[in-house]
């Protein structure tokens, strides 16, 4: 019974183990793929050990891939952790200078442009932009109702 | 699944005071606030849980389920704690999609797109929130990891040697 309820965390411990080998040996380097198929894993081990109080433990287990995407996601887009990387890599410091000599505003663009581009949510077209999936933008808009609702027009 | 009503209903009062905050009061640290929010409602849940156990208005709930509602009710609401950083800050992939949006069917140049894209918006702003947050220091004009910055970033190190990535994000 004591089992049961951690059956999500396990479920997260499965997603994690085959994302990272997937990601490895089955997909090759592609992040989003390898994702899917830790989350389908994890989900299939939370179902086939959770079956007590099934709901709740596939909600929590939705929950917990959802942070453990994030954790992912941080690390490959986040700007913090990105600076952080590379104090981490830089034992004696960096200058703001040196810092932005490696890491500065020019690089941000490149990146996420280019992965708007790789996740078809922008296409480029004779040198010019447009929106391709509308996925990102409904996030957007989701996320402006949700600002417009704790935050007013003023703030 | 009483869990998991109780758990969503929970986190809607959750929500629904932090809108009615929000609207009276801005707190300064949002993050910390939320987390107060959060604890007190699933302290006041319990309680009421009790209270409706105690005069038999509902079923004895084992110390299982009283369990699993915590866990769901933590879970819930740290990933909304996490998400809700979205909503304080724009991220710079959805301001470009916004304005590449309101575009429309012209479009947007490179040029037009990183107007705005300056390392005094985008890097600058982040640097200060790592000092803030005392995860780096700024000492002889050099910034340097604090040991807090340092514990944080090695699981995202650690992460990316077992991944075996060489790019560094950003």
């Amino acid at each position: 019974m004591f089992f049961k309820i951690f059956a999500p965390f396990f479920g997260l411990i499965i997603n994690a183990f085959i994302q990272i080998l997937s990601y490895k040996y089955i997909v090759r380097y592609k992040l989003l793929e390898s994702v899917y198929f830790g989350f389908f894993a994890g989900m299939a081990a939370t179902f086939i050990s959770g079956r007590y109080a099934l709901a709740v433990n596939l909600v929590m287990y939705l929950v917990l891939s959802y942070l453990y995407f994030h954790f992912i996601n941080l690390g490959e887009t986040g700007r913090r952790i990105r600076l952080l990387r590379e104090l981490y890599d830089s034992r004696e410091g960096l200058s703001l200078d040196e810092l932005l000599a490696r890491y500065n505003g020019k690089e941000v663009l490149e990146n996420r442009i280019q992965r708007l581009i790789n996740n078809g949510q922008v296409i480029l077209r004779a040198n010019r932009y447009y929106i391709g999936r509308p996925h990102m933008l409904l996030i957007s808009r989701a996320l402006s109702v949700l600002r417009l609702m704790l935050l007013g027009r003023g703030k | 699944m009483a869990v998991l009503i109780l758990s969503l209903a929970l986190f809607g009062i959750a929500f629904l005071v932090q809108v009615i905050m929000w609207r009276i009061y801005l707190p300064k640290n949002h993050s910390a606030m939320l987390g107060l929010i959060f604890l007190i409602i699933l302290g006041f849940g319990l309680f009421v849980l009790a209270v409706f156990n105690f005069f038999g208005f509902s079923s004895q709930w084992v110390w299982i389920q009283k369990a699993q509602l915590i866990l769901l009710f933590l879970c819930l609401a740290i990933a909304y704690i996490i998400s809700y950083s979205a909503v304080e800050a724009q991220s710079p992939s959805i301001e470009m999609v916004i304005r590449i949006a309101r575009a429309g069917s012209a479009g947007l140049s490179r040029d037009e797109l990183a107007a705005r894209m300056s390392d005094e918006k985008l890097v600058l702003p982040r640097l200060k929130e790592l000092l803030d947050s005392k995860m780096a220091i700024l000492k002889d004009a050099k910034y340097r990891l604090t040991p807090l910055g340092r514990n944080f970033i090695m699981a995202f190190v650690a992460y990316g040697n077992l991944l075996g990535k060489k790019q560094k994000g950003g």
